[in-house]
């Protein structure tokens, strides 16, 4: 319903912006879910997938991480660089080392926030978004001077030997293993946050740090684990990224359009914070951002509709699930729950 | 349906109290008689014509004024500009604004200064700067939602002089409460409601007694007993408070200097007027706060935590977007009992753990696994009351037990936490209803301005005597 008017809507704005719907939309859905791109739509999946999971576990706590775009820049520069130094490495190994320094790296960027937030209460949406400057502007610096690969053209480092990279799963495709940990990862998150005390934990202090308190839960501790398991999910992504599909860091290693980390974000929200919803909705909105590109190369839409369509998509979804709760509460009403 | 083919009729001159357990549907009467709310059918008539009301605007305008719970001041402004502030669109009818007030102040007895900011005045004085505001407006018929649940102790006597004075000076009163004691005390005619119907309205002469009320309210016999004697041989001590002292937010002393004992198998209540220190002094007991000095030593099986009601039930007792399983566990979900392998909880246990609490309580729940935000507030409160006497532990600490539960929940809430005082559990109580302290607690220790003035054992304790220690430092204490 949500979706329909979404695309209703974002069918005038084709039509003003001088496309033909009809032609725009049969693009868009053959970016994004025909046989020969649906595992390109995967492909940006992955990523979303990873940072949102993380971020399903850090908003249930109802603490706003926002800086998952620059958990996942250093995450992933922690890859590419590292990588570097361990060239020689045999394959799972040197692999898996690059996995964990990702990991690492967006724990640690998440740290200081973490800890502003829970022991002095300062707010950590502010100084998260303010991180992700800070770290894409250190990336970029990193990858013009330091780093920079010298025979490309681009701010890029130089790509990776072979044997670190993530295998492909499905030959001819650019579909790797990473897809498969992330899957792998939505029963996991799930179990954590709905069957286990940890989980219990985090919705408690979700619902009020005061309930928190009462039932005796060290809240400035959970909120640091609550914001370094998504530092953690973010880093790994842009780890997984590097590692499976650019082999090297770039500084568009998330796309201008819809970058990973905030889009991530949308995600999470549109999914309920509910892993197994997080995860469709991020395959919807990989095929959403795949779909819009194909729109603009082939229906002469310009790239700057198809990011307007996409958080158009993603408002409409909003407002709509915002309609059914009120409908449920006035069912509860009629039932007379109240 | 809230209210069912209610007849209600209220005149100018008397105090009319609307009586009924919670969720009767006193308020919703109120609000259609104030213009809060539109009837589905029905008709309300003013002087003998026929009116219709679409706002509360237009029910003052046929000089009907209803005062709500929450205060609607704003504090941060002073008592003449608040009073202005309810005049907006209206100042030209009034003849002489100071004079009116002056007038005002002496039925109300108030007495504050005009260019005070509310925020500095006592709760029973806001209250009053209410009434006051509606009166200004021209209301006759006043109608009061619950008032006298924001006050305590004495002032509660005070305001229910007041309703009489204003009945006096020729204004409709209509009084609504759930406390019989209260609407019998001050009101000339007393309508019960239950279940959305006006059972009866009877005059004050018809009145035998509370229990007949009671009975009306609940529909049918109940017998409020209550154990009240009991063997408290052993005097070992389950808490002990030496000298605390304790500060708020804003770091001031809340707590000073405080020493007391809760034995096993006792009831300690503890007393004072709202804002004397309770709230920090049961936040430093149950490690919410730390204090600045003084000591606080447990003698129980420390691997359960103490029970603890907390008065913000919404905001601290339950965890709203919870379910309601997971809330009967809230505080022990990591025992033992409640957890299987890998981090894992057992649900199975958690959910008859959670059976075994509605039941026992009558929480009304369409099932478990609903979030708690949608159980009304005194479902809400039965779980929390439930949790916190089913858990295993040998102290609890019991804030406002009883407040926002129906009559019935209420005796059976104090029963339960007699009964748990005779099986060896030490309970101190915290509340600000006297009666309530009276009944059930063995000793009864008064705090003010946050020091312990006074522990009264049973037999010596009076309302009166108890009254006088929480409020007045000046009066003159007596045989000391």
């Amino acid at each position: 319903m949500a979706i329909g008017v979404a695309f209703l809507l974002g069918a005038v704005i084709l039509y003003v912006a001088g496309a033909d719907p009809i032609v725009a939309y049969y693009w868009l859905f053959h970016g994004a879910f025909s046989e020969v791109s649906f595992s390109e739509t995967l492909v940006r999946a992955t990523p979303l997938l990873f940072i949102s999971l993380g971020l399903a576990v850090t908003f249930t706590a109802r603490v706003w991480n926002i800086g998952a775009e620059g958990q996942f820049y250093i995450g992933a520069t922690f890859a590419a660089i590292l990588g570097l130094y361990l060239k020689d490495a045999p394959h799972p190994f040197g692999l898996i080392i690059l996995l964990l320094a990702s990991v690492a790296g967006g724990v640690a960027w998440a740290f200081l926030p973490a800890i502003l937030r829970a022991y002095y209460g300062i707010n950590e949406i502010i100084t998260t978004l303010m991180f992700n400057y800070i770290a894409i502007y250190t990336v970029s610096y990193l990858l013009h001077n330091p780093f920079r690969e010298p025979a490309s053209m681009f701010p890029e480092t130089t790509t990776l030997p072979e044997q670190l990279w993530m295998p492909i799963v499905i030959p001819g495709t650019r579909l790797h293993a990473g897809i498969l940990l992330a899957f792998i990862s939505i029963p996991f998150l799930y179990f954590v946050l709905r069957k286990t005390a940890f989980g219990m934990k985090i919705e408690i202090l979700g619902s009020s740090r005061r309930t928190a308190e009462y039932a005796g839960i060290d809240a400035a501790r959970l909120i640091i684990q609550s914001m370094l398991i998504s530092g953690m999910f973010a880093g790994l992504a842009g780890g997984i990224e590097v590692l499976g599909i650019q082999h090297k860091m770039r500084l568009e290693i998330s796309p201008s359009i819809s970058p990973y980390g905030y889009t991530a974000i949308a995600v999470t929200l549109l999914g309920y914070l509910n892993p197994i919803l997080v995860a469709a909705t991020s395959i919807f909105l990989g095929g959403v951002i795949n779909g819009s590109m194909t729109m603009h190369r082939m229906a002469n839409v310009p790239v700057g509709m198809a990011g307007i369509f996409q958080a158009l998509i993603i408002i409409f979804i909003m407002v709509g699930y915002y309609l059914e709760d009120k409908f449920a509460n006035k069912l509860l009403e009629r039932l007379n729950l109240w | 349906m809230a209210v069912d083919s209610a007849d209600f009729t209220v005149k100018v001159g008397e105090v009319h109290a609307l009586l009924g357990e919670n969720g009767a549907g006193k308020t919703t009467l109120m609000k259609i008689m104030s213009g809060c709310l539109r009837p589905s059918s029905g008709t309300i008539y003013v002087d003998g014509k026929r009116v219709e009301f679409k706002t509360p605007a237009d029910a003052m305008q046929h000089g009907i004024g209803m005062l709500h719970q929450q205060f609607t001041l704003i504090p941060t402004m002073t008592v003449l500009e608040n009073i202005k502030l309810g005049l907006i669109g209206q100042r030209s009818k009034i003849g002489n604004l100071s004079e009116e007030i002056d007038r005002l102040f002496r039925i109300l007895r108030l007495n504050v200064d005009l260019e005070s900011t509310v925020d500095t005045l006592s709760v029973g004085e806001k209250q009053k700067v209410e009434i006051l505001r509606i009166m200004l407006r021209k209301a006759r018929i006043l109608i009061f939602d619950e008032p006298t649940s924001a006050i305590c102790g004495p002032d509660i006597d005070n305001f229910l002089q007041i309703l009489r004075e204003l009945s006096s000076n020729g204004y409709g009163v209509v009084f609504i409460t759930h406390k019989i004691r209260e609407a019998t005390k001050v009101s000339d005619r007393i309508t019960v409601m239950r279940k959305g119907k006006v059972v009866s309205t009877l005059k004050k002469e018809e009145i035998i007694d509370e229990r007949m009320l009671l009975e009306m309210m609940l529909g049918e016999c109940f017998q409020p007993e209550l154990v009240k004697e009991k063997p408290r041989k052993n005097k070992l001590p389950l808490l002990t408070v030496m000298n605390l002292m304790v500060k708020n937010d804003q770091g001031v002393i809340k707590v000073n200097n405080a020493s007391f004992e809760v034995y096993r198998g006792e009831i300690l209540g503890l007393i004072g007027v709202e804002g004397s220190g309770q709230k920090e002094l049961v936040e430093a007991i149950t490690g919410l706060r730390k204090p600045v000095s003084g000591s606080i030593t447990f003698y129980c099986n420390s691997s359960v935590k103490p029970g603890y009601i907390p008065e913000e039930r919404f905001e601290m007792g339950v965890a709203q977007s919870l379910s309601v399983m997971k809330n009967a566990v809230l505080r022990d979900f990591e025992c033992k009992e409640f957890m299987g392998r890998y981090g894992r909880l057992n649900f199975v246990r958690i959910e008859e753990f959670a059976r075994r609490i509605v039941q026992l309580m009558g929480v009304k729940t369409p099932n478990l696994r609903i979030p708690v935000k949608y159980l009304s507030g005194g479902n809400i409160q039965k779980l929390i009351v439930g949790r916190e006497l089913v858990r295993k532990s040998e102290l609890l600490i019991a804030e406002q037990p009883t407040a926002g539960l129906d009559a019935r929940s209420s005796y059976f809430v104090r029963k339960m936490l007699v009964d748990l005082a005779l099986n060896g559990i030490g309970i101190l109580l915290v509340s600000s209803d006297i009666d309530e302290v009276l009944e059930v607690s063995d000793r009864i220790a008064v705090i003010r301005d946050g020091k312990i003035v006074k522990i009264f054992n049973k037999d010596e304790a009076e309302p009166k005597k108890i009254g006088m220690y929480m409020l007045a430092a000046e009066v003159s204490q007596p045989s000391q």
